[in-house]
């Protein structure tokens, strides 16, 4: 076998992705792991035996190795943490903070925050910690994050610092096959957070003596971003762009471009990675040859250069994923061996597994080994398919038909390997990225060329760089136009939901088809290439023809959204159509956006592109925020509002406006007695806003909708509150219904007798909050819980259970689990 | 590439074109027209009719006090320059309102300010 390490790798990956999804207790799979060990000594003269257990012991390995990375040790900070931490606003009034003490283990990331006020974001080595007047010693690590209102304190790389603050679990939004923070974090190793409000409860004790090569490398950083900032405005996307492709650091980088990158497929070349790696030992090695250094000095220096500008980049994972491979591939030249490339690359998976196995699940891990053992595979595959063979390379033409080809094929391979991983994570395919990358990835190497000429010289001499920053702007926005050229082409992407394991199954079943000789032999038997193919080409059949003949839904599905403090709810029709109601918070383009985090990509993971209708209950932020991105994306038919008169200070609400103008989007407006029946099988009834009036208050005026299917009910009640509901009592029996959106996030609704009768009216068999954990209105209010609890009502909080999915069919009411 | 034989490549030929012919009944499937949304009228079936109000008075809507710049709230009667400047530096410095009642916080704001504006503002 030439890659003897590349089974060990899969197996061991295997036993690692497997303790994700089975839970047992670990000595069983620590006993296995002995025995097969055990059993592959034993039969050590019989091969095909002794291999197999080898294998078997190792998966079991990786199932004990990274369950036991999950325990935490005795002293560890987050084992003193409680479940749920009290609400980040009590703070101010001196809530049961904790002190921590401890070093501060990466470059802090200063982001501002939407009401103003600036956020410093930082990994903590924990050293000790105060809880009742007593210090005592704890380790681990801690995210945190310090607001700052008033004056902002220096923290770096290396200070020690003592912090007061709030510490709890990570609080995340939980919606079914979206991204989960807690378990982002918990790859990283980290199981706790802390806040700390204001410089006041900041002490800085020391600036530590460790780290002295990551202490110089972050100066270098820091300069770097300087200089960057001298030269090009803070504003402009380039001053992003340039600090995320030359130090790794994304806090500036503009998400409309970012979004463009990934429409493209070539949005790895926004993250310092391999690609990067790439391209910069290409320079050196390049610089270094043209000296006359001798190869493997030469190499020895890029690799030490290539480790210390990983240092530069802020040691992100992709960085040091791609540094470790190139000094793999490197000892390998180095001593002598004609290495195997997957070997090399088995080596620095087990390497980074072993060092945190729970890396396995980055979804940036899986993409760079997939691209790279792709290209390795695939491409003398399609080259032979191309025809290249070395033979072509006399004339010129024939040496450019060669580069050329050669590089459609790496790209193609490429691609075709990433493909159903890129769709998982980012719910889009994209045939343009085989082209794309083939003229953005030259560019972004002359784009990082030119910005090294203009580092050394803004270090010697002003004018020459302000010359080149005006090259760098010309390369960048060619790269940009380009980009969005591609991502308008026809055909460039395509947005879709993500793929079942059976479709993961047999698009690599068929990709292996590909390399497989014609037969391969399995101790005596024979087996034919061919048959193979027939068996996958039946399977796919399969697979295609049972999605075409599927039942069609026989429910009206409503889901609830965990979008954080806000609303979204995505209604089903039956047969066919779907409707949004409000989007949660968002609208500008350069902050946070629940639609582009939560909403657009639960839509399109199931499989929703086009949005019969779009309702906007009010145009509060948390509920129209998020509408913005949604109009952007999706293929909507009408957008349907309460038409009310709005204040000029909601900038969203134009942005709004504008949209539904220039995307020629019908624009409906519905009051009290309007009723839509355009669903399948569905009426839905508008409650609110009453006709002719005015309202000035947003939240009294928002839109009201019963939906009835069947003999079965849902009551959405925005944010109405105590004149609303009044209103809303004078339809008595009218109001009752199975399901229930409580009025405003459960908070407060004025009067208690108006709410009580509004919530006897109803009588839901389910009530739902849609409000987010430690909320700054203290929502939602304990007697409406009290009181719905107390009329046979299930209450489920967006907060605590994630998504909420209710179905109702002709048989009755189900909330799915997750 | 694949040397296959007569009644080989007859099922391969027939799986292919059924594969294609699937793909393409889902891409019918997928691009069925948007649902034309048409608004009708039901009669609420109330305890209390209440009568439509003739003249709909045309009311301006609330000031958000987390979200309004320092012009916007000197639309308030009762707010000028300086308080306005003042109400956006104390959001600045404090984060954001959490009911329109902590406007009161503000130098200057007084009770019988607050209560002249308190129906004019919102802090969502």
């Amino acid at each position: 076998m030439t890659s003897p390490l590349l089974p060990l790798a899969v197996s061991f990956c295997l036993g690692i992705a497997f303790s994700r999804f089975v839970k047992i207790p670990i000595y069983y799979p620590f006993i296995a792991s002995i025995i097969s060990i055990l059993l592959s000594s034993f039969y050590i003269k019989k091969r095909l035996i002794s291999h197999i257990s080898l294998y078997v012991s190792i998966f079991f390995l990786g199932y004990v190795y990274c369950q036991a990375s999950g325990i935490l040790p005795r002293d560890h900070i987050s084992r003193f943490v409680s479940e749920r931490g009290p609400p980040l606003a009590r703070l101010a009034e001196g809530g049961e903070t904790i002190f921590v003490r401890g070093t501060i283990k990466d470059d802090p990331v200063i982001s501002r925050m939407f009401y103003g006020g600036d956020k410093m974001s930082f990994v903590l080595d924990v050293d000790a910690f105060k809880q009742n007047g007593a210090w005592r010693k704890a380790g681990g690590q801690v995210k945190t994050d310090i607001y700052f209102f008033k004056n902002k304190t220096t923290l770096n790389f290396g200070d020690e610092v003592i912090l007061e603050g709030l510490i709890a679990k990570p609080i995340g939004l939980k919606n079914p096959g979206l991204f989960d923070y807690a378990k982002y974090l918990e790859s990283q190793n980290i199981y706790s957070c802390l806040k700390v409000k204001d410089k006041f409860f900041v002490k800085k004790v020391g600036t530590g003596e460790s780290g002295y090569i990551k202490r110089i490398a972050y100066k270098v950083r820091h300069a770097i971003g300087g200089l960057i900032d001298d030269y090009f405005l803070a504003s402009s996307p380039d001053d992003g762009f340039l600090k995320a492709i030359l130090i790794g650091d994304r806090s500036n980088l503009k998400k409309k471009l970012n979004d463009d990158f990934i429409k493209t497929g070539t949005v790895h070349i926004l993250s310092v990675s391999g690609t990067h790696v790439g391209l910069i030992a290409c320079v050196f090695m390049f610089l270094f040859a043209s000296i006359g250094m001798p190869k493997k000095t030469n190499i020895i220096i890029t690799s030490v250069l290539l480790v210390f500008y990983s240092f530069v980049t802020g040691l992100n994972p992709p960085i040091v994923r791609a540094t470790m491979m190139f000094a793999i591939f490197a000892i390998g030249y180095l001593i002598n061996r004609e290495s195997d490339l997957l070997n090399s690359l088995s080596a620095a998976a087990l390497l980074i597994l072993l060092w945190n196995p729970k890396a396995l699940f980055d979804p940036g891990f899986q993409m760079s080994f997939a691209s790279i053992a792709s290209i390795i595979v695939l491409t003398p595959g399609i080259d032979r398919a191309f025809r290249l063979d070395a033979a072509g390379k006399y004339s010129i033409l024939s040496k450019a038909r060669f580069y050329i080809l050669k590089s459609v094929s790496v790209s193609l391979a490429a691609w075709a390997g990433v493909a159903p991983i890129v769709s998982f994570y980012f719910n889009i395919t994209s045939p343009i990225a085989v082209l794309a990358n083939l003229i953005v990835i030259p560019l972004v190497f002359l784009a990082m060329v030119a910005s090294l000429l203009f580092l050394l010289a803004s270090m010697i001499f002003g004018p020459c760089a302000a010359y080149l920053a005006s090259l760098i702007h010309m390369i960048d926005h060619l790269l940009f136009f380009l980009n969005r050229a591609f991502s308008a082409a026809p055909f460039a992407y395509f947005r879709t939901p993500s793929p079942p394991a059976i479709f993961w199954a047999l698009y690599y079943a068929s990709l292996s088809l590909f390399i497989l000789p014609r037969t391969v032999y399995l101790k005596a038997v024979k087996i034919h290439k061919r048959h193979l193919s027939i068996a996958v080409l039946l399977f796919l059949n399969i697979f295609v023809w049972s999605h075409c003949v599927a039942a069609k839904r026989d429910a009206l599905e409503a889901t609830f959204l965990d979008v954080g403090q806000g609303d979204s709810i995505v209604v089903k029709f039956p047969k066919e159509g779907a409707l949004l109601i409000d989007g949660g918070s968002g609208g500008d383009e350069e902050r946070f956006d629940m639609a582009r985090a939560v909403v657009a990509p639960y839509l399109w993971n199931n499989g929703i592109t086009k949005l019969d209708a779009v309702i906007a209950t009010h145009f509060h932020e948390d509920h129209l925020g998020g509408l913005i991105y949604i109009l952007d994306n999706f293929n909507t038919g009408c957008v349907i509002d309460n038409g009310a008169n709005v204040s000029s200070s909601n900038r969203i609400y134009k942005r709004y406006r504008r949209l539904i103008k220039d995307k020629g989007i019908s624009h409906l407006t519905v009051r009290e007695g309007d009723v839509i029946e355009s669903f399948p099988e569905t009426k839905i009834f508008i409650l609110n806003p009453p006709k002719g009036g005015g309202i000035p208050d947003s939240n009294e005026n928002s839109v009201v909708l019963k939906f009835t299917y069947k003999k079965h009910s849902i009551l959405l009640s925005a944010d109405i509150n105590k004149a609303a509901i009044e209103r809303m009592n004078a339809y008595g029996e009218f109001l009752k219904s199975d399901v229930l959106k409580v009025p405003h996030h459960g908070g407060h609704l004025g009067d208690e007798i108006t709410a009580k009768i509004f919530f006897n009216n109803v009588s839901p068999r389910i009530s739902i909050i849609s409000v987010a954990e430690n909320n700054r209105f203290g929502m939602p209010s304990e007697e409406n819980i009290k009181f719905i609890t107390s009329l046979n009502s299930r209450t489920y909080m967006t907060k605590d259970s994630g998504a909420i999915d209710i179905i109702l069919t002709s048989s009755g009411i189900r909330k799915n689990g997750h | 590439m694949f040397n296959l034989e007569r009644y080989e490549r007859i099922i391969v030929i027939f799986l292919i074109s059924s594969l294609l012919l699937g793909l393409a009944v889902i891409a019918y499937q997928r691009s069925r027209p948007l649902i034309d949304v048409k608004i009708g009228h039901f009669t609420p079936d109330k305890a209390s009719q209440d009568k439509d109000d003739p003249s709909p008075q045309q009311t301006t809507p609330l000031v958000n006090i987390n979200t309004a710049t320092a012009e916007d709230l000197m639309g308030l009667k009762g707010i000028g320059k300086t308080l306005s400047r003042r109400i956006v530096d104390y959001r600045s410095q404090n984060g954001p309102f959490r009911s329109s009642s902590e406007i009161k916080n503000v130098k200057g704001v007084g009770e019988a300010l607050f209560n002249k504006i308190k129906d004019r503002i919102e802090a969502e």
